[in-house]
């Protein structure tokens, strides 16, 4: 069991990460930047070497991991808490992730970046432990370097059994959303800290096949997070799965009572043919399930057209 | 004239909501298109059940009858664009029947939530699409009322054959529908449209309307919430808390506001007049209080005007039944 776990991380690993659509990238250092330095963050959660992460963080952030046990508001500041909270990440005999869902946005010298990470901590005795850290990150840049001024982890235990190191250092709520007690609330508040909120005109920076990308990532955001006004905006109007307006209607009703939902993907193919787009994405956790989404370009925008599950891996 | 027009829609919807108590549904032909589409969440099998004149007429015509029934508008919204408008609005309903030789009577409490998008025609301006959502809350009398209206569960989970909400704020809460809207509002209108833009996107968790409704620099204390900070902390606690029900209702009633000179700055007495329960003791309905309005709290809360708009500042709010006299026979309880 433990072979395949690793072998499956493993072959992940290669296409995980990034998207690389196979056309030339636009000029855009600053993304192309923030991308690496944010890959270089989520290394260090597998590596543990925190001496770069003056190069990654501003020393005074402001940062916030729910994991964290001893404030409701995971706040756990400045690049020591930074640094702490990479420490204390349970050890375990491999860590694997994938980056998914990743979005940023540009202005001057601000950034906001969205994405969800998907991670897996297995031991050698084949106990293994899957969550997707959402991490949401405020960049500013400054004697033209980007660092991260303000972090906000959510950790989502998903699917597997906790393993023991993790239930013994981080602070996981319950499934459903209930205020009661000192409860610690999600520490992204999605309406304040999405890139779409942050920065409302972003420079324009992508190519054709990361806007397809971005259009199904703002979808599943939009679902994650309940902000069902970005699922109207990038549902075509003739979307073929349902009424546009039922299929918001009820996927709301039906996942607005979960503290998190998560719906990382990797991006496998997107093929572009005029004003239509096909992408095939695979989900990171739970594992294998494929999607094959079908989108439209109309008024400079892309919308989804139809999204079909595919074959399992 | 766009304040004639608002003037307008304000009466007639007051209009509809007294077809309900008088059942006459020859009254809806002046206030509806032929066409009108309707959703009904309290209609039996489905929300479109009662869908089309015919069935907004047999609303009316069937609304459960009972000796007393005092209804009070609250949270009213209206944005008009050209010849279109939308609005949404809490209507807090009390049917109540005496019972012989008891002075307290049976009752049933709940609120009807109400979106609906209107057209102008020659006859005036007209309903072409109405959303009721109907949010049971206490009473005796609820087992009468399920033999003719369904109310579903009262939490928000998918399961085979649920039924959902007939108003979906995405698309019926008018600064959704109507984002450009004619500036036909009072200093004292856009004070209380901003009130009701914070609570109708929180009734239906659209955060980014309740936010927006907020000053940036909110510093209401809200222990029992479990935050004591800013805006951010307070709305993400009370979104935690909205996301598992069906259905929340916060209707607000006004009194005696004050504004600053330079009209940038005004205090206001409010009440929550439904849908925040006392801890032991519910209110009781008696023969002596039947025409007498109550709400479930009481305090003061604070406007600023930021960036050209009127948002919602600092309150307080203190949990407690207030009897606050005769209901209105314009049924709009607010009263200033």
């Amino acid at each position: 069991m433990y072979a395949v776990q690793i072998k499956e991380i493993k072959r992940r690993e290669n296409i995980s990460g990034f998207f690389h659509p196979p056309i030339r990238r636009k000029m855009r250092k600053d993304y192309d930047v923030i991308k690496q330095t944010f890959k270089a963050f989520i290394d260090t959660w597998k590596s543990r070497k925190t001496d770069e992460l003056n190069e990654i963080v501003k020393p005074n952030v402001h940062a916030y991991f729910s994991a964290v046990k001893e404030a409701t508001d995971g706040g756990q500041h400045s690049s020591f808490g930074v640094k702490d909270f990479i420490l204390d990440i349970p050890k375990t005999d491999e860590f694997e992730y994938a980056i998914c869902n990743y979005v940023c946005r540009i202005k001057g010298k601000d950034a906001q970046q969205v994405s969800e990470v998907a991670c897996t901590a297995a031991n050698h005795d084949g106990q293994y432990f899957k969550f997707i850290a959402v991490i949401c990150n405020s960049w500013v840049k400054e004697n033209d370097k980007w660092l991260i001024s303000e972090m906000r982890v959510d950790i989502k235990h998903f699917e597997s059994p906790l393993l023991e190191q993790f239930a013994e250092t981080w602070h996981f709520e319950e499934p459903l959303a209930v205020l009661s007690g000192l409860v610690h609330l999600p520490c992204i508040f999605s309406e304040i800290d999405s890139p779409y909120a942050k920065i409302p005109v972003a420079e324009d920076l992508l190519t054709e096949e990361e806007k397809v990308e971005e259009c199904f990532i703002k979808f599943n955001y939009g679902i994650d997070w309940i902000m069902y006004r970005y699922v109207k905006e990038t549902l075509a109007d003739d979307f073929k799965n349902d009424d546009k307006r039922h299929f918001i209607a009820y996927t709301k009703f039906a996942n607005q009572r979960y503290r998190y939902t998560c719906h990382p993907y990797i991006t496998k193919l997107i093929e572009i043919n005029g004003n239509n787009a096909v992408g095939m994405f695979e989900t990171v956790i739970p594992e294998n399930a494929e999607m094959q989404v079908e989108f439209i370009k109309e008024k400079d925008k892309w919308q989804i057209l139809s999204i079909e599950s595919g074959q399992e891996g | 004239m766009p304040r004639i027009d608002y003037d307008e829609i304000k009466g007639k919807f007051a209009e509809f909501v007294e077809t309900w108590k008088t059942k006459d549904s020859a009254k809806l032909d002046g206030l509806v298109v032929p066409q009108v589409s309707c959703l009904i969440s309290a209609a039996p099998n489905a929300n479109d059940e009662w869908d089309k004149l015919i069935g907004i007429r047999h609303f009316v015509e069937t609304y459960p009858k009972t000796d007393v029934l005092q209804l009070a508008i609250y949270c009213y919204a209206c944005r008009l664009n050209g010849n279109e408008a939308q609005m949404a609005a809490h209507v807090i309903c009390e049917s109540l029947n005496y019972v012989d030789g008891q002075e307290e009577m049976d009752a049933f409490y709940y609120a009807i939530i109400a979106a609906a998008h209107w057209v102008k025609s020659d006859e005036g301006w007209k309903m072409d699409e109405i959303r009721l959502d109907v949010y049971p809350f206490i009473g005796n009398l609820r087992e009468y009322f399920e033999q003719t209206w369904y109310f579903g569960s009262k939490l928000a989970e998918a399961v085979d054959g649920v039924r959902l909400p007939a108003i979906v704020g995405e698309y019926d809460l008018p600064w959704v529908r109507l984002p450009e809207a004619e500036d036909v509002l009072t200093e004292i209108e856009q004070i209380k449209e901003a009130c009701a833009k914070k609570f109708l996107g929180a009734d239906y968790l659209v955060n980014d309307l309740r936010i927006t409704a907020r000053s940036k620099h909110i510093t209401t204390n809200a222990v029992r919430f479990g935050v004591d900070q800013g805006r951010r902390e307070l709305v993400s606690a009370l979104r935690y808390k909205r996301q598992r029900d069906r259905y929340w209702a916060h209707p607000y009633r006004f009194e005696d506001i004050e504004m600053n000179e330079d009209m940038t700055r005004a205090i206001c007495r409010i009440y929550r007049v439904f849908g925040w329960k006392q801890r032991n003791h519910e209110y009781v309905w008696t023969r002596s209080n039947v025409n007498i309005e109550h709400t479930c709290n009481c305090g003061y809360q604070e406007f600023v005007k930021e960036d050209g708009e009127w948002r919602v500042a600092d309150g307080y709010l203190k949990l407690g039944i207030y009897e606050v006299g005769p209901y209105s026979e314009t049924y709009y309880g607010d009263k200033i």
